[in-house]
């Protein structure tokens, strides 16, 4: 019977392929004798029939539908509560009424949602919506809903509470004697970008960014002048940029303290007394309820140049983030690409600098360029093996005439991993090695597991009686 | 940063590895068994199941290291060698079928 049935598919197969050599032979024929383009027509005529349909559609315009209220509530970011009232569009509704508490809220409203922000916190608000058509009109089931409590806006402050190891003086200039001050200070925004100009006879500007506890620090890439110096600080919330905070600090870099005391005595009869925030009562941040800022306080001026960094790893190891993370014994490679440029066609001096949690700077490289559009600057720096492992930064900094623009970027320093358990545990070499007792240990278990178990099954075969052979299974009748 | 796994899954995840490898060891225990247990073609077509079975083995050891593109490419050859042997080893426990059912003749 299988024969049989052979033979009737073999026969239906041959006649199916001959039909297809007599088609492909015709198409050939046509591409011969009307040519390439006729060929092509055709095909797409095939192809716009196949996908062409015809349709009618009747539609007999009735009552508006019901609409079907999606409510929900929540909060702004002044902290005032809103609620919002979707429902489906309807093709026989021309227009929608929303009344809230039996009362008209808003009539004629040509879409099909709403945000009712006149509402007030912990409050209970009923809503129903009256659709309109040519129809006639349909009212839909009421919905109500409570407004929660929203919380008060923060209001951003930034602190600058270190220069040099000695703390802020409040109605006082800060007085030190390094010409790199160190700044260290707090905002209440984390991760905010932080934004630094010192005005003297060197502009220096700079950005770092904050911590997740707000805790910012900066120490000037460049020497600073002796004599009074005003360091404006502006904190940006970076998931709004309209929240702002500023502050200015008055330090003075002074040479000897004994020649510089009578100087100082005069500058302070100058200077604006200060709050007991030790700062100048000008400092200020104000957001309006419209979410803007205002300031009363002197801006951070325009940069004449900006830059971005990013940072490459030299390994590729897939699976694992290489954004923020980098190998001792290897090397990175920082970009910087200027993004604004005024100052062109001037020669920069352009340092990178590697510096450690501690703020010291463990490696330094030092560039010449000369600025132009779009210029990209690439540099290779290295990691030493004895690197110590934890948070580092690099620093760039770009000092044209009197002018340093200065950035940021952290990474860590971990060491290269070399297993992989599971998806996502990594464990480098000296990981590996501190732990090679344990892996031995289960290595040798494993095997000597497995040992037994083939040695098991090795007694096992003695007793057998005979080999199994092809003939045997047959003979069985285990093959048919 | 990346889409970060919680404990539990991570923990999930070595436990299915361990268990995928140890299960790809006792297999290669019990083909063992087999091949001592036979001789002639199905000796000769289980000791090919066996090979496949070791280079299955060493693939699944690559997965305990860290990927570079040396590594890719040794655990790319591993599963060709594994897929060879296996549709090797197919290959002649057909060819022993068909030779004692009589289609050969």
């Amino acid at each position: 019977m299988v024969k049989v049935k052979g033979k009737k598919i073999i026969k239906i197969f041959k006649i199916q392929f001959w039909v297809t050599v007599f088609i492909f032979i015709a198409y050939g024929a046509v591409i011969v004798i009307g040519g390439k383009d006729v060929f092509l027509s055709e095909l797409n005529n095939k192809r716009s029939v196949a996908g062409a349909s015809v349709s009618a559609l009747i539609r007999i315009i009735g009552p508006p539908k019901k609409p079907l209220i999606s409510i929900s509530t929540a909060c702004t970011a002044q902290g005032n509560s809103y609620v919002d009232l979707i429902w489906g569009s309807d093709e026989d509704s021309n227009e929608y009424d929303i009344y809230r508490g039996g009362e008209e809220l808003m009539k004629a409203l040509n879409k099909s949602s709403f945000k009712d922000l006149n509402v007030m916190n912990n409050n209970t608000y009923s809503y129903y919506v009256v659709a309109k058509g040519s129809q006639g009109t349909t009212i839909s089931d009421g919905v109500s809903i409570k407004t929660g409590e929203c919380p008060a806006p923060i209001i951003p402050k930034i602190t600058a509470e270190i220069i040099s190891g000695k703390n802020v003086r409040a109605e006082n200039i800060s007085e030190i004697s390094q010409r790199k001050p160190f700044f260290q200070g707090k905002v209440n925004i984390p991760y905010a970008i932080i934004n630094l100009e010192i005005h003297s006879s060197q502009i220096i500007y700079a950005t770092v960014r904050a911590n997740i506890n707000g805790y910012w620090q900066w120490s000037s890439p460049v020497d600073i002048s002796y004599g009074l110096h005003t360091l404006y600080i502006e904190a940006i919330d970076p998931n709004n940029p309209n929240i702002v905070a500023s502050a200015v600090v008055l330090f003075d870099i002074i040479k000897d303290e004994e020649d510089d005391k009578k100087e100082t005595e005069k500058k302070e009869s100058q200077v604006t007394k200060f709050n007991e925030d030790g700062f100048s009562s000008e400092n200020n941040f104000i957001i309006d309820s419209d979410g803007k800022k205002e300031k009363n306080i002197q801006q951070t001026g325009d940069r004449p140049l900006d830059f971005d960094i990013s940072l490459e790893n030299g390994s590729y190891i897939r699976g694992v983030n290489m954004a923020e993370e980098a190998y001792r014994g290897e090397s990175i490679k920082a970009t910087v690409e200027f993004i604004k440029m005024i100052l062109k066609d001037k020669q920069a001096n352009v340092s990178y600098s590697l510096i450690n949690q501690d703020n010291k700077i463990v490696g330094q490289y030092f560039d010449e360029v000369v600025l132009s559009d779009g210029l990209i600057l690439e540099k290779i720096i290295s990691l030493p093996l004895d690197l110590e492992l934890g948070k580092y930064k690099i620093r760039v900094s770009v000092t044209v005439d009197n002018t340093t623009v200065s950035q940021e970027y952290y990474f860590m320093v971990k060491d290269k991993p070399i297993l992989k358990v599971g998806a996502n545990m990594y464990i480098s070499y000296n990981d590996f090695v501190s732990n090679l007792g344990w892996l031995f240990i289960f290595s040798t278990l494993f095997l000597f597991v497995f040992s037994c178990l083939a040695l098991w099954e090795h007694h096992l075969c003695k007793q057998s009686l005979f080999y199994i052979t092809e003939k045997f299974l047959k003979r069985s009748g285990f093959i048919n | 940063m990346g889409y970060k796994k919680n404990k539990n899954m991570q923990y999930l995840e070595i436990i299915l590895q361990s268990i995928s490898i140890i299960m790809v060891a006792l297999t290669i225990v019990f083909t063992l068994g087999i091949i001592w247990r036979v001789e002639m073609r199905l000796d000769l077509a289980y000791k090919v199941f066996f090979c496949a079975l070791v280079f299955l083995f060493l693939s699944k050891l690559t997965e305990f290291f860290v990927e570079s593109d040396l590594l890719i490419m040794i655990e790319q050859v591993l599963n060709i060698l594994f897929s060879t042997f296996l549709l090797l080893g197919i290959w002649l426990m057909r060819d022993l079928m068909r030779d004692i059912d009589g289609e050969k003749k």
